[in-house]
């Protein structure tokens, strides 16, 4: 299992839009993955109902866990893209 | 019930301004009530696959109103209908409601409805009420696979065909896509905020619209007489000729000010005893450019080259840099572009760039000046790129994140030496460039004086100075009410950078947050700001304020907020001036603080 901690970047939080670029990455690797906020128990981080009901807002500390083949690359990419806010305008 | 036929003002968020009068036109959702029958085990199979049928046609349906929302009111927001299609992806969800039926022989739409029923609850315990509002979303898709389950024709506005106030509990992005633009004079719905789906339809369509009313469906009736009040955030049903005669001269006073703030268009942003600013828009990308000239902004005082990077997996080549920076200046020619080379690290991370999030204090960390003086193939690069794009057009310069004279001086060594590397290459470029420096640290306030001697100009960034000056990381919830741009010390250093540039005879401006808010147009005019750059939308609003006051009245609100001691103080003071002077303009900002 690999784990790492990140924290939500972008001004609007982890909203539906954002929750769906980050279910299609998620997706494109064979780990399970599960996020959670110290807050809420984890939720399948391929899921966009999951991560949309986190109401992770800006600032928010994310734990990103992968379990499966490519859990180490997995769990880059996507502490990468919260990091990056999604890709949405700075 | 009986309703009373007298005039009723209900108060709720003025999410777009306007004032417009008109008939009710009132969208009551049907509850959809689920059926519940027990499916005979025999008959799973067949109900799983008509629970995929539905899925199916609602991914249809859903890409048919994503077609017809990016025609009405643009992409950008049509893209909650890929979220949409998401939704309706979500394996958690399509797993949980086929154990249903398998397991305990549930129809599917019973199914649906209760996985889907829990994950709605789960919306209303999230705090924040952006994220919470995104439950619309989920709800409209619930009652879209709903309808198709049930054989229920999907919700219509085929009644909506004469002007109308469209009045509603909340609207779904569905409704938003089937609305016929030309009979919606308002919106007024019971629930949502700022980024409602109701609310973003209304600015775009830029007529007026109030949410967060209260009990609206049970008090109005179809075809009832409505004002929607979209400044103050009111209501008013059934309104009295009094009401009536009130709002249609507020309406024409609003046209006015609308009208008057087109016609500024071209001219320049100057005040009453000519003290002229230079109102210039933030721009990340030449599709932008359209945007700042038609909002009539006198050049780009904030060039993002930033975006271009990051939105890519590798360095862009000099060509392509050399391209987009050609076409902006271009565009915006004769006025002045300033490209600020690439500001990366902070906030802002492109993984083949380096600097990452694996720092502990990336703000404090390798980013801006510190990461270009590090990596200099990149800085080279974009220096050839800015001068190469010199010729065609008006092209500055300019460096952030500067904390000392040896970035300066390394930065400007390096200007020289591509300078004499393009006149080898016999590469025409505008020879009198001007070289500026971005003030964003209180250290470069602090040597303001020294710096000012070795560049052409000043661009305060507000942002980055007020969390350095007030040490507050603004993401951090439990300390960001200390993030205050009114703070006196923030005040003083723009002072005494604007000082310091002056007595060295060079210009200084400002971008960020505070530059773009009317509420503080007449104090950053009255600190001695030469040049303000802002967002596009807001140019109108800031030449309105700027060519109404005088100099000398602007001079004095500085000296008087310099004069006070404490953020509080300088608020309060402001928006007093502000709201004597301008009530049309700045109404909007306290009908927002309403409940």
């Amino acid at each position: 299992m690999t784990q790492a901690e990140t924290r939500i970047r972008n001004a609007l939080g982890m909203h539906l839009r954002s929750a769906g670029t980050f279910v299609k990455l998620a997706s494109r690797f064979q780990a399970q993955i599960l996020v959670s906020t110290p807050e809420v128990p984890p939720v399948d981080g391929k899921s966009i109902l999951g991560l949309a009901t986190l109401g992770a807002i800006q600032g928010t500390p994310l734990i990103i866990r992968a379990d499966g083949p490519d859990e180490v690359e997995a769990v880059r990419a996507l502490c990468e893209l919260v990091e990056q806010g999604f890709h949405e305008e700075p | 019930m009986p309703r009373p036929a007298k005039e009723l003002r209900l108060r709720g968020v003025a999410v777009s301004p306007g004032i417009a009068m008109g008939n009710a036109y009132v969208q009551r959702p049907r509850e959809i009530l689920a059926p519940n029958y027990v499916v005979a085990p025999e008959r799973v199979d067949e109900e799983l696959r008509r629970f995929h049928a539905a899925l199916d046609r609602a991914r249809e349906e859903i890409r048919e109103s994503r077609m017809r929302l990016a025609e009405k009111i643009g992409e950008d927001h049509a893209k909650i209908f890929d979220a949409h299609l998401l939704i309706l992806e979500d394996t958690k969800a399509i797993d949980d409601t086929e154990t249903l039926v398998r397991q305990d022989l549930m129809c599917a739409e019973f199914a649906f409805n209760r996985v889907i029923g829990r994950i709605l609850e789960s919306f209303d315990s999230i705090g924040d009420s952006y994220l919470r509002e995104r439950r619309a979303d989920v709800e409209d898709v619930r009652r879209r696979v709903l309808h198709i389950l049930i054989g229920l024709e999907p919700a219509s506005f085929g009644a909506l065909n004469a002007e109308s106030i469209l009045i509603s509990r909340e609207l779904s992005p569905s409704d938003t896509a089937m609305i016929d633009r030309r009979y919606v004079l308002g919106v007024a719905t019971e629930l949502g905020g700022r980024t409602s789906h109701a609310a973003i339809l209304a600015r775009s369509y830029g007529i007026p619209a109030v949410v967060g009313l209260e009990g609206l469906c049970d008090q109005v009736r179809h075809g009832d007489a409505i004002l929607i009040d979209g400044h103050a955030g009111l209501v008013v049903l059934r309104p009295t000729e009094a009401s009536r005669k009130e709002y249609e001269e507020a309406r024409q006073r609003f046209h006015e000010l609308e009208r008057e703030l087109l016609t500024l268009k071209d001219y320049p942003a100057i005040t009453r005893d000519g003290r002229k600013i230079e109102l210039s828009a933030n721009v990340k990308t030449p599709e932008d450019s359209e945007l700042a000239l038609a909002k009539g902004a006198k050049g780009v005082g904030l060039y993002r080259t930033e975006w271009f990077f990051l939105t890519r997996d590798a360095l862009p080549s000099e060509e392509e840099q050399v391209q987009q920076y050609t076409q902006i200046a271009q565009a915006i020619a004769p006025d002045p572009v300033i490209f600020r080379a690439l500001d990366i690290g902070g906030d802002k991370f492109a993984s083949y760039l380096g600097p990452g999030k694996s720092e502990l204090n990336p703000f404090l960390g390798w980013r801006g000046i510190r990461f270009l003086l590090t990596r200099r193939d990149i800085l080279r690069t974009q220096l050839r790129a800015f001068l190469r794009a010199s010729v065609a057009g008006k092209v500055k310069v300019m460096f952030p994140m500067i904390t000392g004279l040896e970035e300066v001086r390394a930065t400007r060594a390096l200007v020289d030496e591509v300078r004499r590397e393009l006149q080898e290459e016999n590469r025409p470029f505008d020879p009198d460039i001007e070289v500026g420096l971005m003030i964003e640290t209180p250290a470069a306030v602090a040597i303001a004086d020294l710096l000012a001697q070795e560049t052409d100009f000043f661009s305060i960034g507000s942002n980055d100075l007020v969390q350095y000056t007030l040490a507050v990381d603004r993401s951090n919830a439990r300390i960001s009410y200390l993030y205050e741009p009114m703070h006196p010390s923030v005040l003083r250093l723009v002072r005494n950078t604007v000082d310091a540039g002056h007595a060295q005879g060079i210009w200084v401006g400002m971008c960020g947050e505070i530059a773009g808010d009317p509420l503080y147009s007449v104090l950053l005019v009255g600190l001695g700001l030469d040049e303000l750059s802002i967002s596009a939308y807001m140019i109108p609003e800031v030449k309105r304020i700027i060519r109404g006051i005088t100099y000398d009245e602007a001079k004095m609100l500085a000296r008087k907020a310099l004069g006070l001691s404490t953020a509080a103080e300088i608020r309060r003071l402001v928006s007093s001036v502000m709201h004597e002077r301008f009530p049309e303009l700045v109404a909007a900002e306290t009908s927002e603080e309403a409940p």
